[in-house]
């Protein structure tokens, strides 16, 4: 014991010293480019009447698992760009790569599209496309099922592949051009459990109130106005520097409970964490992920945060996304706009 | 073109040695090998310089004093308790300078066999200086002769070419004599070393005539300790009024014991004040010499007034001289200060194998190790710079030892396992250079004394406390500061002391800047060590002895974020524990007893404070009690056989406390933020160990087989775990110069107690094996140079990994065992050292690694391993040029370890992050390391001290060595993390 501990020891403190010396980096929670910030499946999870030591092999034992087709969006940004994105959604099992890479693991296609300018354009581009819940759909969990190494107990993840890439339109062309080499990459898991325990229900995506914003000035807090800064007539104005303090309301009922099952062929039952990520295309986060699992104390982590305004020369309409996570695959966003004015 | 020249050159020689025979009668036989020359030297001389050049045409006259211009008359009284002939053979000798030829003209006449000097002539090479005997072996006597108690003078003449070494050894007339004396002369004297001579200032090859004398001594010896001779109590002093010969004293003494002693002192190294035995001290007007005693000391009897020159000669150190004025029913005392050969008293060289029972040990000896750079003087961290071991990346310190993980190394310190060796992130080891005396690195093949791990072996050997006075060093540089203390315990038991404190966290912080937001993190290890240690001499019924020790280290962050909410509560702590227990003593013939039991705590901590990540646990604190035991038996069986036999038992019983969530009844858990409150985790793992072990040396003329056996068996989770380890090595002596090497054997590890509990491990987890196989070769044309190379194979099996993988149960249920024995790999590879052992001026030595190590984790295809390195080469040398300086420099160079590139990453929509898309699994290395690393010490000597002031400074040359890749969020982005940009560390040493 006593060797490997004092191993672990050692490459704590040699990851310590990594993290001293850590180069400086680009700042994760400021959107500088294309990027997809979040993917919503709907329903994220679907529990089944679902042997998985037994799959169904006809129509009928299939139509009988009653499985739903999923709708499955991704929410992209390009703010450095003015152009069209192409975008392109695969369902497969679960890879290392987190994409349906794999030729020689079954892989459906479910959906492609183009999206124009996500900033520019005047209606809210959302990439959407809807799994079909088939056979071929099938094919993916018993693949899945099969390269898991529980098996499928308790649950068993697929994985939608999310391409997006930038068109080009070269002058007087009629058809752009497809830069899928400058393509980003995306991956959102969806969930099929057996009904165990019988109680089991499946999760839903989690849901927001609203989000009171404040200069911490002592007024009182107002909900921050929701929308792309294209949406929005009168979005909330701060000037370089400020701190707008961002407080996420959740309605009741927002944390579901679940049950799961153990190995020992109980079950254990829990309550959902929210987890709140917050991005922007220009100042800073103070954190940039708030919420969470409990601390050591016992306490659940605050949800709040506090985006600092960029120090702008001239007036500056700055787009804030917020993504909330539950940690059962659920999610959803929620968009702002905040001017700053000098 | 080679012309004789006549050199005269002069050898005294003395003989000591005794071995107890029985408690009732104890009764020493020595074998008194004495060699006396006097030379006719055969000096090459250059063309057109034909005319040979007797020595004595020189200034420089050899000298012959007292008793030793020829050979030490051996007294031969046999005892009436004479029942054993056990023998030891003790050499002691040297040649006097030939700066002392100057003030012993008078030794001329007693050189019988020395050519008549003919005249000096200006225009011929003159012999400037004589060949200076540094290191001698003592010849074998041999057995057949020995036991029909046959003696012999062999005449030999040494051909010793320009830079010392010997090219030839041949017997000359009235030679040969038979008997084996002629073979036994010849071999021994092919490994002496010599300091060149010179001619016309320029060091040449001369050839020295010279007698090995081989002569059984029996001596009785008294059971209890005589009075001391300066009192008139002393051992060896005659009683007033019996006549005894010369031939019956002591070593120490001289003159005519029957007459009173009238001057005597002792020899003391000059800044330690350590008792120097064996110097040889001389009344130049008298041609007097007597030699020091195990105390240092000396004693001339019966020297009459007047005035005396005091002369003051080991090779190992300058020569002295003093001048002393005896009155007339005076006594004398004397005490003679000696200054080490260039001043310093900080040797360094590495030694080969200490006994030839191991194909492959490397052995250092304490007193050697302090001055190689980039170690700010630490011994232990020489070993780093061997071959066999790959470089630790970030200088963490670990072992990696023929591609073996860390922890499948055995680290013993007197016998007994202990964590670790080197405090946190380059930092020393934990054993204060002054209480090492020697470490054995064994990178495969071990004896079967050690076991129960598969990979190398360092084992420790504390240095025992001596009741010689007080004696202490300190010292301190810009990351810490150590004492060392020695001190009686009346004349039989000694206690030392030693401790050590780092305070990098107490200084940097006032030379730091202010953090800013986002600002970097600073980390810095806080370490701290002391040990305690007891000697009591029990004459003969042995030595006994008690061993303290602990080590503590732990991580302070310097440096956070200021305006981060969550601070990184980075904790990382390990402190153990360590009484070894010692007791050793002869148990019959030449066979020696020891046992020594010990007692141990380790605590290991480590954990994560609140952070933005979702940890898997929070914190985590390992305890550990041990006890363990040895019982050993070693020594000569005959002159053919030896043996070492033993038991190893070790008893450990392991805590774990965690504060974690208990998620391991339910798939994915806390990892995927299920929210499941911190709880207090206890698990206690018991663990027995038992283990018998045997190793047999068999002299078979050249050859010497090492056959051994170690059977284990281990108490583990209620499972009994057992092995059978044979192991076999072999060495193959061809000629003096050339000795051929293999081995073959079989290692088992028990697995982590961890491994095999019942609720997250396996309790059906095996052992772990391993077999090595290794031959190699070792060239030796001399004592000062070795050439050693080698190639082994490591296969491993049943190595332990984890799993993910799961099996139904009939009910449905899911059994995860965890832990498998489903791992193997292997490591194969070539290592190779060249090295020159110290002289007056210069060591160093060349290693150099090849290695290829593979290995499967459970289910996976064989990989590189994490830490392989293909090529791994050290070079080290340091240089005395003289004023008590010394330069030194380390050169290392290493392949990059192997990586996973990342070639691109997905946007992982349910965690909000980015994983990296790899490209083939550890298809691509770190670039090469290369790192030069110096040392610049300058060290005074006093009469009761020394101070040592020393710059150490790793990577001189300030290369960027990558240890890893650092990635920006998207893994678009490469920052390379780089080691140590450059180091300097000043610090004094004090000695006393």
């Amino acid at each position: 014991m006593s060797a490997r501990a004092a191993l672990i020891v050692a490459a704590v403190a040699g990851a310590a010293s990594t993290a001293a010396c850590s180069g400086s980096f680009e700042d994760p929670a400021i959107v500088l480019d294309l990027r997809q910030l979040a993917i919503v499946a709907t329903p994220p999870e679907q529990v089944v009447d679902l042997d998985i030591t037994n799959l169904p092999d006809t129509p009928e034992e299939f139509e009988a698992l009653g499985l739903v087709d999923v709708e499955v969006c991704a929410l992209v940004a390009d703010p450095a760009e003015s152009r069209r994105l192409s975008w392109r959604m695969t369902a497969c099992g679960r890879t290392d790569s987190d994409r349906c890479d794999d030729p020689d693991r079954p892989a459906r296609p479910f959906g492609q599209g183009a999206l124009l300018d996500p900033e520019e354009a005047d209606d809210a581009q959302i990439a959407c496309a809807t799994l079909p819940a088939d056979e071929a759909l099938l094919l993916i969990i018993g693949d899945a099922i099969q390269n898991d190494p529980l098996l499928g107990f308790g649950q068993i993840d697929i994985q939608v592949h999310v391409e997006v890439w930038p068109q080009e339109w070269p002058d007087g062309a009629t058809e752009p051009v497809e830069l899928r080499d400058e393509a980003v990459h995306g991956s959102k898991r969806l969930r099929f459990a057996a009904r165990l325990p019988a109680e089991r229900v499946a999760n839903t995506n989690p849901t927001l109130t609203r989000i009171d914003a404040d200069l911490g000035d002592g007024d009182a807090p107002e909900p921050l106005p929701l929308g792309r800064c294209n949406d929005l007539a009168t979005p909330r104005t701060v000037s370089p520097g400020d701190r707008l303090h961002l407080d996420p309301i959740e309605p009741d009922g927002a944390r579901e409970d679940y049950v799961v099952p153990t190995f020992d062929g109980g079950s254990r039952m829990f309550t959902e964490t929210l987890r709140y990520q917050w991005l922007a295309t220009a100042g800073s986060w103070s954190p940039a992920n708030t919420g969470g699992t409990r601390d050591a104390s016992g306490a659940l982590p605050p949800l709040d945060t506090e985006w600092i305004a960029p120090d702008v020369d001239e007036v500056t309409d700055v787009s804030l996304w917020v993504i909330q996570r539950d940690e059962r695959l659920g999610q959803r966003w929620v968009l702002s706009c905040v001017r700053v004015e000098p | 073109m080679s012309k004789d020249a006549s050199v005269s050159v002069s050898v005294s020689v003395s003989v000591s040695a005794s071995a107890s025979a029985s408690a009732s009668a104890s009764v020493s036989v020595s074998v008194s090998v004495s060699v006396s020359v006097s030379v006719s030297a055969s000096v090459p001389v250059p063309v057109p310089v034909p005319v040979p050049v007797p020595a004595s045409a020189s200034p420089a006259a050899p000298h012959v004093s007292g008793a030793s211009s020829a050979k030490v008359p051996a007294m031969s009284r046999r005892g009436p308790g004479a029942l054993t002939a056990i023998t030891t053979i003790a050499l002691a000798f040297a040649l006097a300078l030939a700066s002392t030829w100057t003030h012993l003209p008078a030794a001329h006449a007693q050189d019988a066999r020395r050519e008549p000097p003919p005249a000096p002539q200006p225009t011929q090479p003159v012999v400037t200086k004589a060949p200076v005997l540094l290191q001698a072996v003592a010849p074998e006597y041999p057995p057949a002769a020995l036991a029909a108690g046959k003696q012999a003078a062999v005449p030999v003449r040494i051909h010793i070419d320009e830079n010392g070494l010997v090219t030839e050894v041949e017997v000359i007339p009235p030679g040969p004599v038979g008997d084996g004396f002629d073979e036994a002369a010849i071999a021994a004297a092919m490994q002496y070393v010599f300091e060149p001579a010179e001619i016309d200032g320029q060091p040449a090859a001369i050839q020295v005539e010279t007698t090995i004398y081989f002569v059984i001594e029996e001596t009785e010896e008294p059971e209890e300790p005589g009075p001391d001779p300066t009192t008139g109590t002393g051992t060896g002093t005659p009683d007033p009024g019996t006549t005894v010969t010369w031939d019956d004293a002591e070593i120490g003494h001289a003159g005519d014991p029957s007459k009173p002693i009238t001057i005597s002192g002792e020899v003391l190294e000059r800044g330690t004040r350590s008792k120097l035995a064996g110097v040889i001290v001389s009344l130049v007007q008298l041609q007097l010499d007597a030699i020091t005693d195990e105390d240092g000391k000396f004693y001339f009897h019966g020297v009459p007034p007047g005035e005396y020159d005091v002369l003051a000669v080991d090779d190992r150190y300058d020569r002295l001289e003093r001048k002393v004025e005896l009155g007339k029913r005076e006594a004398l005392e004397v005490r003679l200060w000696m200054r080490p050969r260039g001043g310093n008293p900080y040797e360094t060289i590495i030694e080969g194998e200490r006994e030839q029972v191991e194909v492959t040990k490397r052995t250092l000896q304490r007193r050697q190790l302090t001055t190689v750079p980039g170690t700010f003087g630490d011994p232990i961290r020489v070993i780093q710079a061997l071959p066999g071991l790959a470089r630790a990346p970030f200088s963490l310190g670990i072992l990696l030892i023929r591609g073996s993980n860390p922890d499948d190394t055995g680290i013993y310190v007197d016998g007994h396992r202990v964590p670790l060796l080197f405090h946190f992130l380059g930092g020393p080891s934990f054993l204060n250079a002054e209480l090492v005396d020697s470490i054995d690195l064994y990178p495969s093949g071990f004896p079967a004394r050690f076991g129960r791990a598969h990979g190398g072996v360092v084992a420790i050997e504390s240095r025992p406390s001596k009741s010689d006075g007080v004696h202490g060093s300190a010292d301190v540089d810009l990351l810490d500061a150590g004492a060392y203390l020695r001190a009686p315990l009346g004349k039989r038991a000694s206690i030392t002391f030693a401790g050590r404190r780092s305070y990098l966290d107490t200084f940097l912080p006032l030379v730091l800047p202010e953090p800013e937001p986002g600002g970097q993190l600073v980390v810095v290890p806080v370490y701290w060590d002391w040990q305690a240690r007891s000697d009591v001499d029990l004459g003969r019924e042995g030595r006994a002895s008690v061993f303290l020790m602990q080590s503590s280290d732990r991580l302070d962050v310097l440096s956070v974020d200021p305006e981060a909410e969550e601070d990184l509560a980075l904790n990382a702590a390990i402190d153990f524990f360590r009484v070894i227990g010692m007791y050793d003593r002869p148990l019959s013939g030449q066979l020696r007893l020891s046992l020594s039991p010990a007692w141990g705590r380790d605590r290991v901590s480590f954990g994560s404070g609140a952070s933005e990540s979702r940890n898997p646990f929070l914190s985590a604190d390992i305890t550990q009690d041990s006890i363990s035991y040895r019982a050993r038996v070693r020594g000569p069986l005959s002159g053919r056989l030896a043996l070492d036999a033993g038991i190893d038992m070790e008893s450990r019983v392991t805590k774990y406390r965690a504060l974690a969530p208990d998620d391991s009844d339910i798939r994915g858990g806390s990892g995927q933020g299920i929210d499941i409150p911190p709880e207090q985790l206890q698990l206690s793992v018991g663990y027995l160990a038992a283990g018998l072990h045997a190793d047999l040396a068999i002299q078979l003329g050249d050859v010497r087989l090492v056959p051994g056996l170690r059977a284990d068996a281990v108490f583990l989770s209620g499972n009994v775990l057992t092995s059978i380890d044979p192991r076999l090595t072999a060495r193959w002596a061809l000629d003096p110069m050339w000795t051929v090497k293999g081995y073959l054997g079989w290692f088992h590890q028990p697995p982590q107690p961890e491994a095999a509990d019942p609720q997250f491990g396996n309790p059906d987890i095996q052992m772990e094996n391993a077999v090595h196989s290794g031959v190699g070769a070792e060239w030796r044309p001399s004592r000062l140079w070795l050439a050693d190379v080698e190639v082994y194979y490591i296969d491993r099996n049943r190595l332990v990994g984890f799993t993910a993988d799961g099996e139904l149960d009939d009910d449905g249920n899911l059994d995860t065992s965890n832990f498998v024995n489903e791992g193997y790999g292997f490591t194969y590879g070539l290592e190779a050292m060249i090295k020159r052992e110290i002289s007056d001026a210069f060591y160093g030595w060349l290693s150099y690694t090849y290695s290829h190590s593979e290995r499967a984790l459970p289910g996976g295809e064989l990989l590189l391993s994490t830490f392989d390195q293909t090529h791994v080469a050290n070079l080290v040398g340091s240089w005395r040029p003289g004023g008590g300086f010394e330069l030194g420099a380390r050169w290392r160079l290493a392949t990059g370890r192997p990586y996973t590139p990342v070639v691109d990453s997905t946007f992982d929509a349910d965690e909000g992050g980015y994983d990296p898309v790899t490209g083939p699994d550890r298809s691509q290395r770190l670039p090469f390391f290369s790192q030069v690393d110096v040392r610049l010490e300058k060290t005074w000597l006093f009469r009761l001290w020394s101070l040592g002031l020393y710059l150490d400074v790793q990577n001189v040359l300030y290369t960027d060595n990558v240890e890893a890749l650092d990635y920006d969020y998207r893994y678009r982005e490469t920052s390379k993390v780089t080691g140590v940009p450059i180091l300097p560390t000043l610090g004094v040493r004090g000695q006393w």
